[in-house]
C-alpha cells in the first residue's frame, strides 16, 4: 500500500520534471521577451514578447543608437523593420526619412505608450 | 553611486555561487543543531532555475528565467507548528544582473517538508516587485540541504510591458545552517 503510494509519487515527479524539462526546452529555442530586462540594452519588451526600439514620442529623437539607424532608414529593408500597434498588430513600418524634423509621433501612425516603436531589432539570447 | 552598486553586482553573485560551494565544510565546522532542537536563527544560500511565463497583448509566452542566487536569514517565531520569518538578498544573473529582496514566513509542518510565502522586489537596475510562495524538503544533519519549488508572480514595476505581469516557477537548491 505505502509501496504504491511512493510509486505513484514518484511517477507524478518524473512526469512534472519531463513537462517542466519539456517547457524549457521549447522557451528556450525561440524565447520571447516577457520583461525589458530579456532584452539586449537600449530594447524594450512589447506586449506581444517582441524586443522592440524605443521612440521618443514628443521630441522624436530615437532612444538608443541602434534606433537611429532604424529611424533614418527610408527603405526598410523587410519585416525586420515591422512595427506594431498597442493591440499587437503588425502595421505598415513608417517611412521616416533624415530630414525628420518634426517627429509629431501620431502623424506617423506610432501610439504614445510603450508600444512607441520603429523597428524590431530581436530578441535577446 | 548607481555605478558603484552595478559594478559591485557581478562580484556579488560570484561571492554567492563560491559560498554556496564551499558551504557545506565551513557549516560542518560550525556545528549545527540536530532535527531534536530547532535553531533559534537559521542561514541559507541557494540557488534557482527553471522556466518564466508571462503575458501581454492577448498572448501567453514562456521562456527560462534568469538563474536566481539568494541569501536568505530566517529567525524562528513560533514553536507549534514551526513558524519562521526570513529576508533576504535576491541576485538575478546569468543574462543580466539585477539584485533586490525579499521577505515573508516561512511553515514547517513536518521535521523535512517547509512551505513558504512572502513577497520579492528587484530594485536596481530596474524594479519588479510581486508575491512568491514555495514548497520543499530539506535533509537535515549539520547543515541543510534543501530542494524547493518556487513560484514568484510579479505583477508591477518597471521591468514589465504595460499591463503585462510575469510568473517565475524555479526549482531551487539551498545550502544552510543553524545556529543557536
Amino acid at each position: 500500500m505505502r509501496g504504491d503510494r511512493r510509486a505513484r509519487a514518484a511517477r507524478a515527479l518524473l512526469a512534472a520534471a519531463t513537462a517542466l524539462a519539456l517547457a524549457l526546452i521549447e522557451g528556450c529555442s525561440n524565447p520571447p521577451c516577457i520583461r525589458h530586462s530579456d532584452c539586449d540594452p537600449g530594447l524594450v519588451c512589447a506586449p506581444t514578447g517582441a524586443c522592440l526600439v524605443p521612440v521618443d514620442p514628443d521630441g522624436g529623437s530615437v532612444a538608443v543608437d541602434a534606433g537611429i539607424d532604424a529611424a533614418t532608414d527610408a527603405t526598410p529593408d523587410g519585416p525586420a523593420d515591422a512595427a506594431v500597434d498597442a493591440d499587437g498588430d503588425a502595421v505598415p513600418p513608417p517611412i521616416l526619412d533624415s530630414d525628420y524634423a518634426d517627429p509629431i509621433v501620431d502623424d506617423v501612425g506610432l501610439p504614445h505608450d510603450l508600444s512607441t516603436v520603429t523597428s524590431r531589432t530581436g530578441v535577446h539570447r | 553611486m548607481a555605478v558603484a552598486v552595478m559594478a559591485a553586482v557581478p562580484r556579488l553573485a560570484g561571492w554567492i555561487a563560491l559560498s554556496t560551494l564551499l558551504a557545506p565544510p565551513a557549516i560542518a565546522q560550525a556545528g549545527g543543531v540536530g532535527d531534536d532542537e530547532p535553531a533559534l536563527v537559521r542561514a541559507e544560500v541557494r540557488a534557482g532555475y527553471g522556466v518564466s511565463l508571462g503575458g501581454g497583448a492577448g498572448r501567453a509566452s514562456l521562456r527560462g528565467s534568469p538563474l536566481v542566487l539568494g541569501a536568505r536569514l530566517a529567525i524562528a517565531i513560533r514553536d507549534q507548528p514551526r513558524m519562521s520569518g526570513y529576508g533576504g538578498l535576491v541576485v538575478e544573473t546569468l543574462d543580466r544582473t539585477g539584485v533586490g529582496g525579499e521577505a515573508g514566513v516561512t511553515l514547517e509542518p513536518s521535521a523535512r517538508a517547509r512551505l513558504r510565502v512572502g513577497g520579492i522586489a528587484m530594485v536596481a537596475p530596474y524594479r519588479l516587485w510581486g508575491g512568491a510562495v514555495g514548497a520543499g524538503r530539506c535533509w537535515r544533519g549539520s547543515t541543510h540541504l534543501c530542494l524547493d519549488v518556487d513560484a514568484d508572480i510579479f505583477v508591477g514595476g518597471s521591468d514589465l510591458p504595460s499591463g503585462g505581469a510575469a510568473l517565475q516557477i524555479l526549482v531551487g537548491l539551498g545550502i544552510g545552517f543553524d545556529a543557536r
